[in-house]
């Protein structure tokens, strides 16, 4: 076998590879254009952020992360090491999203007695219920909540339907028409906490397109985040 | 040509180059510039398909200065745009007309002379070289020979039957793809006055013969000498049938049709075989299926199981490795592995096709970004590749086709290479929610 | 030998060196191999620092708080209600911060729980019974979560715990007595030795959160008309409550003491 044979025709096929190829490098190096190397278009909100708001640099350098994967992957180290940037943690929602009233703490969500729901659903995670990348606000499904509160029992259920109505019509979409699951928006009607029928709730669509990337459904936020993150 | 020998006929005559396939005469015509030989007047007669029989009478109505054998060749001249376009070909009339040379040619519209032949109205003008060869000068005249002709390798047959003093033809074994009733016509017609047995045979219906059907032909014949000419497929199958009857390889005549170009011609556009045009379709339809895909809302069920890691990991190395076996074929090609490389080509084309079943089974959706670039780049790829030079049948087109294709398809398979390597990267290198 | 054919051999080599040859040190792992402390010594450590601090506001924030007219609700983070943490309502507060620090994990539960979601069930029942019977802290290890488990007993050791459980409308039990075993509280960790950096860490990040929901609820309460000063006097003058550093000053010497004696009794001392 010969070395290449550089004939005119694949002089200048490879020639506009190669201009292709350093306008792709261009791209990947400008500042300005890292939202195209996203997984996906951001979460609502989060449009301004930069990559190392969430992705954090793994701990030492590169060599010792491939040594330790390698090792790993040899059966010689009890642990993955993460390679570049470590796994998104909890630490890193919390710098822009911790609150003082939470209605469902992840040391709530953690708790053992969970862990089929952790396991299915990864709800001792924020990102076990808000993947970035999806352009949506929430990736879980709505009718999460029947997966801890399907056993509740309200004592003088002033709502109407009642609760237990609701539960066993398997109405678990209809959950998040009248609480939201943070606790972080007003829903006061009247002398209840939360609205008591359906009517004077969230509509259904509404709730869908807030989970989503539509407009916001639960009225004023009570402890906004910390950074005022707004779309361009 | 330092001697003083201008023409390419003058060139043949002095040093006998031509004379024995004709294939570097198209090299002589080019190098003097003109072909030398007598001025005819072109008489084409179309006899069915891509079939003419081509009569050559020279322009001042006399006899042609040169007698042939029988068997011989003469080079035919015709000027197209770029110059003077010569090649040879058997003489089917006798010796005897000295008024005219026959010729049957058949004319493909890939090839320079086809192209010319097909233009040409009546009474076109030509140059017709000194006739040479004798195809049959190995044969003995004491014993008939079988002719073994498939296609248009019939003229040697013909310039047999024709001739007065021509050798002592058996019979006649005639194999054609399609039918060919020009061809059937034109044999029976020539068998016919000296009552030669003739068989004919459309291999589309009976299929290609093989060499065991030669096999079973000697045997029911020995005693006798056979004469081969047809593509080399077919002479190679009826050398091996013969052999394998017991025939010695003395009494094994053969006359090749070896192409005729020089530098300065394109070279012949070769024509898409049946399995590239079937995958160069399956890969459309691929393309039609994904596009269908990108614009369908998505199933569930599907998007779910992609999103395990196990599966996208999977199918991920699976695109990858599908990649970087893309690059195999180009690069044996690049390096003059070209026999390898052939072989390698249907592949090639086969994996191309097939890949965006690849891409289907990997992505949950467009994505964002540079990764709905790749998505996009990868399925347009398919696209460049099931559209490539085979499909442009004219040679003159293909060669400007080829000046857009080749760096539009080597600079998106690049890019194609560099974003996966890229979006390998970041997938090791950026990982989501803790576990 | 054809010059390709060492390109392949001369890569491994390459990729050999960096990785291998010339690597620098090794990334830690949480391993066995590196000097540790048991996670038993650091739930007792933790334990001990919880009962300090809940025996401290319960005794001397809630129950002198209470009779000077403050009050002490679930709903304390409502901004519309004024009044302070309940003991158990301080834990879990405390809880929910040292959640997102690190992986230690604090639950507080019951048998006879006010609240339903505080309810023991399956596993963690049983041990309960368990350590209910035997009368010590239970140590065991959830195959399933792969967690470490310490379930400490929640003793009443004052009346107004009991006195508050027992008038309580939505109590399950109304009998309770003083030095009854009343729930307990569970610490989960997810490997069995912990560095001694990461454990005292956590113990510092636990005492960082006492101050801090002691500080909230200080913050909501500073400067309305009618609520105890801050800081001021406490504990002399029987009517201020102490500010947060004066709270965890006094949790600090309570539970330091018995602390360095659980670390110093760690066998990886040995």
């Amino acid at each position: 076998m010969t070395r290449l044979i550089w004939t005119r025709a694949r002089k200048r096929a490879y020639g506009a590879a190669v201009i292709a190829l350093l306008a792709l490098l261009s791209l990947l190096m400008w500042p300005d254009a890292a939202w195209l190397q996203a997984a996906g278009k951001p979460t609502p909100g989060h449009e301004n952020l930069q990559c190392s708001a969430c992705h954090m640099a793994a701990p030492g350098e590169l060599r010792q992360q491939l040594q330790a994967s390698l090792r790993y992957f040899l059966g010689l180290r009890e642990s993955p090491a993460p390679i570049g940037n470590a796994d998104v943690a909890n630490s890193a929602c919390y710098a822009c999203h911790e609150r003082p009233t939470e209605h469902h703490p992840l040391s709530l969500m953690g708790e053992l007695r969970f862990l089929d729901v952790q396991t299915e659903h990864g709800v001792h995670n924020c990102t076990g219920c808000h993947q970035e990348h999806h352009g949506v606000r929430v990736t879980a499904s709505p009718t999460i909540c029947s997966n801890c509160h399907s056993d509740d029992l309200v004592v003088n259920d002033p709502i109407t339907p009642d609760h237990a109505a609701l539960f066993a019509s398997g109405k678990w979409d209809s959950c998040l028409r009248c609480h939201d699951f943070h606790g972080n928006h007003q829903m006061k009607t009247g002398d209840y906490n939360y609205p008591s029928t359906l009517e004077q709730g969230v509509a259904s669509q509404d709730v869908l397109d807030h989970l989503g990337a539509g407009k916001s459904a639960y009225g004023p936020v009570l402890h906004p985040a910390k950074q005022a993150v707004s779309p361009k | 040509m330092a001697a003083g020998y201008a023409t390419a006929d003058e060139i043949s005559a002095s040093t006998g180059a031509a004379s024995y396939c004709g294939s570097c005469i198209q090299a002589l015509t080019t190098l003097t510039g003109d072909p030398g030989g007598t001025p005819v007047v072109v008489e084409i007669e179309r006899i069915g398909g891509d079939l003419l029989v081509v009569t050559l009478k020279p322009i001042d109505g006399a006899n042609f200065p040169q007698r042939h054998v029988s068997g011989g060749h003469v080079v035919l001249s015709i000027k197209d745009e770029k110059g003077w376009v010569s090649r040879p070909y058997t003489i089917t009339s006798p010796p005897e007309e000295v008024d005219r040379r026959v010729l049957v040619v058949r004319c493909l519209t890939s090839g320079r002379m086809g192209r010319v032949l097909a233009r040409s109205h009546g009474n076109a003008r030509a140059r017709i070289g000194t006739p040479r060869g004798d195809a049959f000068a190995r044969l003995k005249r004491r014993r008939a020979t079988a002719f073994l002709v498939a296609g248009v390798g019939l003229t040697p047959a013909l310039a047999a039957l024709r001739a007065k003093n021509g050798p002592p033809v058996a019979f006649v074994h005639a194999s054609f793809r399609e039918q060919e009733p020009g061809l059937e016509r034109v044999l029976a017609d020539a068998c016919a006055p000296r009552n030669v047995p003739i068989t004919v045979l459309n291999c589309k219906v009976v299929g290609l013969q093989s060499a065991s059907d030669f096999t079973a032909l000697a045997r029911k014949h020995p005693g006798i000498d056979w004469f081969i000419c047809g593509p080399v497929g077919y002479e190679k199958a009826v050398r091996i049938g013969l052999r394998a009857a017991g025939v010695s390889s003395a009494r094994v005549h053969a006359e090749q049709f070896v192409a005729s170009s020089s530098p300065g011609d394109s070279p012949p556009a070769r024509i898409r075989t049946q399995a590239e045009n079937n995958w160069a379709k399956t890969g459309l339809w691929l393309v039609a299926a994904w596009c269908a895909w990108a614009v369908l809302p998505p199933y569930e069920a599907w998007s779910e199981w992609q999103s395990s890691d196990a599966w996208r990991t999977t199918t991920g190395l699976i695109l990858i490795a599908l990649i970087a076996w893309q690059w195999v074929f180009p690069s044996l090609r690049g390096r003059g592995g070209l026999g390898r490389a052939r072989r390698l080509e249907l592949w090639h084309r086969a994996i191309g096709a097939l890949s965006p079943i690849a891409l289907l089974l990997h992505q949950r959706d467009l994505a964002h970004g540079l990764l709905c670039t790749l998505s996009i780049l990868f399925v347009a790829n398919t696209i460049v590749g099931s559209l490539d030079k085979t499909c442009v049948s004219d040679a003159s087109h293909r060669e400007r086709y080829m000046k857009f294709w080749l760096p539009t398809h080597v600079a998106t398979s690049c890019l194609i290479t560099a974003l996966s390597v890229w979006h390998v990267i970041m997938v090791v290198t950026y990982r989501g929610g803790a576990s | 030998m054809k010059a390709s054919r060492l390109v392949a051999p001369l890569v491994l080599l390459v990729v050999a060196i960096y990785l291998v040859a010339t690597a620098p040190e090794a990334l830690a792992a949480s391993s066995k191999t590196e000097r540790s402390l048991t996670t038993r010594s650091l739930f007792m450590v933790l334990a001990n620092e919880n009962d300090i601090a809940r025996s401290l506001y319960t005794e001397e924030i809630v129950g002198p708080g209470k009779k000077i007219g403050l009050a002490f609700s679930e709903d304390w983070a409502d901004p519309a209600v004024l009044a302070g943490p309940l003991p158990a309502v301080f834990l879990r507060c405390c809880a929910e911060i040292i959640s997102k620090k690190s992986s230690i994990m604090l639950r507080l539960a019951s048998d006879y729980p006010i609240e339903l979601r505080n309810q023991l069930v399956g596993t963690e029942l049983k041990r309960f019974q368990e350590m209910k019977d035997r009368g010590v802290p239970v140590f065991y290890v959830n195959e399933d979560a792969k967690r470490q488990v310490a379930m400490f007993p929640d003793i009443a050791v004052s009346m107004a715990c009991v006195a508050c459980h027992n008038s309580h409308e939505h109590s399950a039990k109304s009998d309770w007595a003083l030095n009854d075993v009343m729930g307990a509280t569970t610490w989960s960790w997810p490997t069995e030795r912990i560095s001694h950096k990461e454990a005292l860490k956590i113990v510092k990040d636990f005492r960082g959160a006492v101050r801090t929901v002691y500080s909230s609820f200080v913050d909501k309460i500073r400067g309305v008309k009618g609520m105890p000063g801050i800081g001021l006097g406490w504990p002399a003058d029987c009517i201020s409550l102490p500010d947060p550093d004066q709270f965890l000053a006094e949790c600090v010497k309570r539970a330091s003491g018995k602390t360095l004696k659980i670390l110093m009794a760690d066998e990886s001392w040995k």
